[in-house]
């Protein structure tokens, strides 16, 4: 009976009461969730349910007062955790990470509050803790009980806040009126509100996007916890891969388990097709006997291995990519930093007229790897022999490997170091390439984020250079011999006619190549080719990307510019993803370029394909200004009409801003005072209206007098009441509520006058102030035009 | 026992500084904060950034407070738009806290019943006014709603709205409804039971006193024979059968006067409310008023500038009511003190605050108006509530509404006798 009657006296009492274990639950199953502990769990939870209803029916019928010790018992119930925390540490040797202490206080604070939930106010803080509280611990722990603890209390908290509006309701006074509260009807819109967020497909794959670490026991600020309970950090907690074999860590011995990530080689095979089986006639071409025979060895043992990459290949059968079908993500690399890059994986400088071989690492070449700390941070570097023009800028990026088998640091050009989190070691690192730089490894550690410095062409101050060209190793200039290659030669002549300098002539080339061929990924070399390269200029127009950059190469070899082939891949801009600020490499990005050496270690990637680009350094303000501006002219001369329009348009509102400004005044007043159910002072009321007013003034070209008071100026007959609407009496009335509002310190005003009264004097005078053109525009009216209106 | 006050003195200076309004000039920009809507919109924006950068759990959460968010805006606009609402005011006038009869139409052009519609505004200091449980769709419903005024005035002061939050009450939406008449509540005079014994002024008609003896009108009574009595007085067949000499008592002739005057400056008063002190000095000042005006005195009550001549009998004591009820709830703009006018040798009797200007004689009835609707000041703070505390006998101070029930009559019988 008791229980009854409270309530029917305070029917939201119990819900808050519910929403708050509900809270504690969620809390308990946050706390408890690396040890399950579900019997524990519940016995809290039960014994909180009792204790908190034994107190709440206790508090409820003696109408405890909001006092001090309310405020300090709040404040210490949130305040506890953290209080408590380092004692707790000492005792116990265990203790909870940051978020879980402000998770807890959270809780305490709505659990407290409880008891002086018979105050409304105390009684929505309550609520509103508890919402808070509950929020965070889904936000900081994946479990799915989670989930359903959500939606029981989104029915209750929907319960909740139609009994509250229900109960605030005065129906009392309605003489005959049942006041029966639709229950049906709410607790059906509470399920059909509970099943509609159910039915959404949340993301629950990952979070829109990263952030660095807010928390310290979050990872990411540089500080360790010992009582995470996750994280990226590098904190005393992270298991060394030796033990566990499922963590990640970019050390050499962490046994990483063998993955179906494809190679690089099943990559070629199924982006570009299989190759050929090998003729058995003689090739028509082939190598330069001189080069031949030193790299004879050589070329066999690449052959062997399948290193090799040959531009006769069979058509390919699948577009797709068998080995990545079946992931959620066919992303194999992301990369961090700007885009376009080419990310190298081989080099290749032999090429016998059908095939290429990868260049190979001579040992006296070789550059010694050393590291070098750099804001604290260990970089693998090694010594490099920079141009002495200043033709380079320095770019970052960071990599991480997906699903790719290679142990090869798939770099840019130019490469100047590398930095993997807790990797101090040189010896992890070898060359695998003269410019390839690899980890002694069998594959690079997935998931793993490679830092890369390296640096970047400016094209821009190289063409303005007399650069030399070193000639390089004789492979680098080595033309296969056959029948068709004179006339390569002599193209490559007269496509180059009237370039000085040799960087002129790798851009003509480059830029004949891209301008008059087309990329098709599906074209292959005919079976009765003799000369694939050859065949490519010649015939047809639509080629694949590695004969792209053969020919590129042969073209500016012959034209005496030592290069090379690559092959990589390229990270593309159209899959930079905004949100996540990172761009995702797929298998379809394997890709073939050249490279046109600058002498020493330095390279330019030379992209003769359409629709690839270089990366380009950052430009300055003006330059990208300038773009712009061009970019923008361009838009407006290829959309005419719109371009058109939106001039005109404008034209339109330069001529008629006076009328468009008071016209938006208007509606601006209209949307602040005069709509239905706006409530406000006379005071507000009437000042608001007069700026309003005197600016339409302005803009009428009709401005009020500077040497005159509004309320003066409303009682000089300036503004004719019978133009305006309305009589001299509501005139008068506002000049002196004008000068009431304007002058006065006291809040009463000087006249009794209803707010309507004035708002619908205002609305009058307001609208009726019109821009009017024909007028011409006046800065002040003389003080004679003032004493002739007043005679 | 002096630790433990310390203690209470503690907790409640930290609840008075964790509740002290710092800068209530910022008020206007953040008592929206304070709405319902505001709340959810906070966790559902904290939601959501949780979602997107911590767990994407939480947009669970932020689709729930969306959905009841949307459901509870658009619910509310699309029954508002829907209704139609009229308050007819049939009764002119009543009194404070009598109950009056105030017809209601509603018309609901949508096809769904609508549930919780309240009216709002028009009454001071009562945010909602009535609710009404369910309006049938497609209808147009009358009901009769039971108003009790509680102060004064003229009602509706401001326009009435009619609003619904409903389901969730996260948002209200309001329209305006039309009003047919008003009704004006005249204030509850206090009752009173004596009237001060004023001397002759020689000016007026017959008018006799029923309280005081005289030698004129009709027999009042008999007493013992007193010296100086005249012979034509005594009552010659009761003295016989007494064996002692008996006297006739008769009425009085009134000829007498009173201005009573109240303060009504705004300036001098307490924030407005039914309890305010300016209200309960109308009650006062009307109790007073018809107090003398019932017993025969010629009252002439000035309030707010002007003086008004009350007439004898139930019609000049509504006039005078008609007239106090339409003296704004934040008081007049006048702040002279209405007793600063020269004396004409009446009695004057002022109803008025500690803050009024006072240099006049006569009897008065102080409010300190801290006690009235204000939260109370330290004493020290006001010296003027120590001098009308102190050794002044024709003056009543009232130091909160609880007193006028329990003191006033009895301090102003003493009054009267200390003015007789």
């Amino acid at each position: 009976m008791r229980f009854r009657e409270m309530v029917q006296r305070h029917p939201t009492l119990w819900l808050t009461w519910s929403l708050v274990l509900l809270a504690h639950l969620a809390t308990e199953i946050v706390v408890g969730a690396e040890s399950r502990d579900v019997w524990g769990i519940s016995l809290k939870g039960i014994l909180l349910a009792i204790t908190s209803g034994g107190a709440l029916a206790w508090t409820r019928g003696r109408h405890v007062a909001i006092t001090g010790l309310t405020m300090m018992l709040s404040l210490l119930a949130m305040a506890a955790p953290l209080l408590i925390e380092p004692f707790w540490r000492w005792g116990t040797g265990t203790g909870h990470p940051l978020e879980v202490q402000l998770l807890i206080g959270f809780r305490n604070l709505a659990v407290v509050l409880l008891f002086w939930a018979c105050h409304p106010r105390v009684e929505r803080l309550a609520v509103l803790s508890s919402l808070f509280a509950l929020l965070f611990c889904v936000s900081t722990t994946p479990d799915l009980s989670l989930v359903a603890v959500s939606g029981v209390y989104l029915l209750i908290g929907v319960c909740w806040l139609s009994t509250v509006y229900w109960s605030a309701l005065k129906t009392e006074y309605v003489v005959g009126q049942q006041a029966r509260a639709p229950w049906l009807l709410l607790s059906c819109l509470s399920i059909v509100l509970l099943l509609s967020v159910s039915l959404l497909a949340l993301p629950t794959e990952s979070r829109t996007r990263m952030l660095q670490g807010f928390l310290p026991s979050s990872g990411g600020t540089g500080r360790a916890d010992d009582f995470a309970r996750a994280g990226v950090g590098d904190g005393n907690a992270l298991v060394p891969g030796t033990e566990r074999a499922m963590s990640f860590a970019p050390i050499e011995e962490a046994p990483f388990i063998e993955g179906q990530e494809p190679s690089l080689y099943d990559v070629f095979q199924d982006t570009y097709g299989e190759p050929k089986p090998p003729k058995k006639s003689d090739r028509a071409i082939a190598l330069p006997p001189e080069l031949f025979t030193p790299n004879h060895h050589r070329m066999a043992e690449a052959k062997k291995s399948g290193k090799t990459f040959t531009l006769e290949r069979r058509r390919r059968e699948n577009p797709g990519h068998r080995h990545l079908q079946d992931t959620p993500s066919r992303a194999v690399l992301h990369l961090v930093g700007r885009v376009p890059v080419h990310l190298r994986h081989t080099t290749y400088d032999l090429f016998d007229g059908y095939e290429w071989y990868p260049e190979a690492l001579s040992p006296d070449r070789a550059r010694q790897l050393s590291v070098v700390d750099l804001k604290g941070t260990p970089w693998i570097r090694w010594p490099m022999r920079s141009l002495e023009h200043d033709i380079f800028h320095t770019e970052p990026h960071a990599l991480r490997v997906l699903n790719i088998k290679t142990n090869r640091v798939l770099s840019p050009v130019n490469l100047l170091g590398v930095h993997i989190d807790l990797c101090d070691r040189a010896d992890l690192f070898r060359w695998e390439q003269q410019d390839i730089l690899a980890m002694d490894r069998k594959t690079l550690p997935g998931m793993t984020v490679i830092h890369l410095q390296s640096h970047l062409l400016d094209e821009h101050r190289l063409s303005h250079e007399t650069h030399t060209f070193f000639s390089g190793a004789p492979e680098l200039l080595a033309l296969p011999r056959g029948s068709e290659m004179e006339s390569l030669r002599e193209i490559a002549d007269e496509w180059t006619a009237d370039c000085r300098t040799k960087w002129e002539k790798v851009v003509a080339i480059r830029e004949r190549l891209r301008a008059e061929y087309i990329h098709d990924p599906d074209v292959i070399v005919p079976d009765d080719c003799e000369n694939p390269v050859a065949w490519f200029l010649r015939d047809g127009k639509r080629r694949t990307d590695y004969l792209f950059a053969s020919a590129a190469v042969l073209l500016c070899r012959s034209q005496g510019i030592a290069c090379r082939a690559v092959s990589g891949f390229y990270a593309s801009p159209e899959n930079y993803d905004p949100l996540a600020r990172q761009t995702a490499v797929e298998p379809e990005d394997i890709h073939w370029w050249a490279e046109v050496s600058l002498g020493g270690s330095n390279w330019a990637t030379l992209e003769t394909t359409p629709g690839y680009e270089t990366l380009q350094p950052r430009r300055s303000l003006l330059a990208s200004a300038w773009i712009y501006i061009k970019r923008g002219g361009w838009l407006l001369l290829v959309y005419w009409p719109i371009s058109l329009a939106v001039g005109l348009l404008g034209l339109i509102t330069v001529q008629q801003r006076d009328r468009i400004e008071s016209q938006l005044l208007t509606w601006r007043w209209r949307l602040l005072h005069d709509r239905p159910g706006v409530r406000e002072h006379v005071g507000p009321l009437v000042l608001n209206s007069l700026k309003v007013l005197e600016r339409k003034l302005q803009l009428a070209g009709t401005p009020r007098p500077a040497c005159m008071s509004f309320g003066r100026y409303l009682r000089s007959g300036l503004l004719e009441p019978e133009r305006v609407g309305v009589t001299p009496t509501d005139l008068h009335t506002l000049s002196r509520l004008s000068d009431w509002a304007t002058y006065s310190c006291s809040s009463r005003p000087v006249v009794d006058v209803e707010v309507g009264e004035v708002r619908r004097v205002c609305r009058k005078l307001i609208l009726s102030t019109r821009v009017n053109r024909s007028v011409p525009r006046q800065t002040a009216v003389s003080l004679n035009s003032i004493n002739e209106t007043r005679s | 026992m002096t630790k433990a006050t310390a203690d209470q003195g503690l907790l409640s200076r930290f609840h008075r500084v964790l509740n002290y309004d710092f800068c209530p000039w910022a008020n206007r920009w953040v008592y929206w904060m304070k709405q319902p809507l505001v709340g959810m919109a906070t966790v559902a924006l904290t939601a959501a950034i949780c979602g997107m950068f911590v767990a994407p759990q939480a947009w669970l959460l932020f689709a729930g407070l969306l959905l009841v968010a949307v459901a509870g805006l658009a619910w509310p606009a699309a029954t508002i738009r829907g209704i139609n609402a009229r308050v007819h005011f049939d009764q002119a006038w009543c009194e404070e806290g009598q109950t009056t009869q105030i017809r209601v139409t509603i018309r609901n052009r949508l096809p769904l019943p609508a549930w919780g519609i309240s009216l709002s505004g028009g009454v001071p200091g009562q945010e909602v006014l009535v609710s009404f449980s369910r309006v049938n769709g497609l209808s147009t419903s009358q009901y009769v709603w039971s108003f009790t005024p509680t102060q004064r005035g003229v009602y509706p002061e401001k326009s009435i709205c009619v609003q619904s939050g409903f389901p969730f009450g996260v948002w209200t939406a309001r329209r305006d409804v039309q009003v047919d008449g008003q009704l004006i509540v005249f204030p509850k005079p206090v009752e009173l039971d004596a009237v001060p014994d004023i001397g002759l002024t020689g000016w007026g008609d017959d008018i006799y006193s029923d309280r005081r003896t005289g030698d004129s009108g009709d027999v009042a009574g008999t007493r013992a024979f007193r010296q100086g009595d005249s012979l034509r007085s005594v009552h010659w067949a009761l003295s016989a059968r007494m064996s002692r000499l008996i006297c006739l008592e008769r009425q009085a002739v009134l000829h007498t006067s009173a201005v009573v005057s109240l303060d009504t400056a705004g300036a001098n008063h307490g924030p407005p409310g039914p309890d305010s002190s300016l209200e309960w000095s109308i009650r006062i000042f009307a109790g007073i008023c018809r107090e003398l005006s019932t017993q025969g005195i010629a009252v002439r009550a000035d309030l707010a500038g002007e003086s008004i001549l009350l007439q004898p009998g139930q019609h000049g004591m509504r006039r005078l009511l008609h007239r106090l009820a339409h003296v704004p709830r934040n008081g007049t703009a006048e702040v002279a003190s209405p007793s600063a006018r020269t004396s004409d040798g009446n009695l004057r009797i002022a109803v008025l605050t500690e803050r009024s200007v006072d240099f006049t004689r006569g009897p008065r009835i102080v409010l300190l108006t801290d006690g009235f609707g204000a939260e109370r000041a330290p004493a020290s703070r006001f010296p003027m509530e120590s001098n009308w505390r102190e050794g002044m006998s024709q003056r009543i101070v009232l130091h909160g509404p609880t007193e006028l029930t329990s003191s006033l009559k009895r301090e102003w019988r003493r009054l009267c006798h200390a003015i007789s």
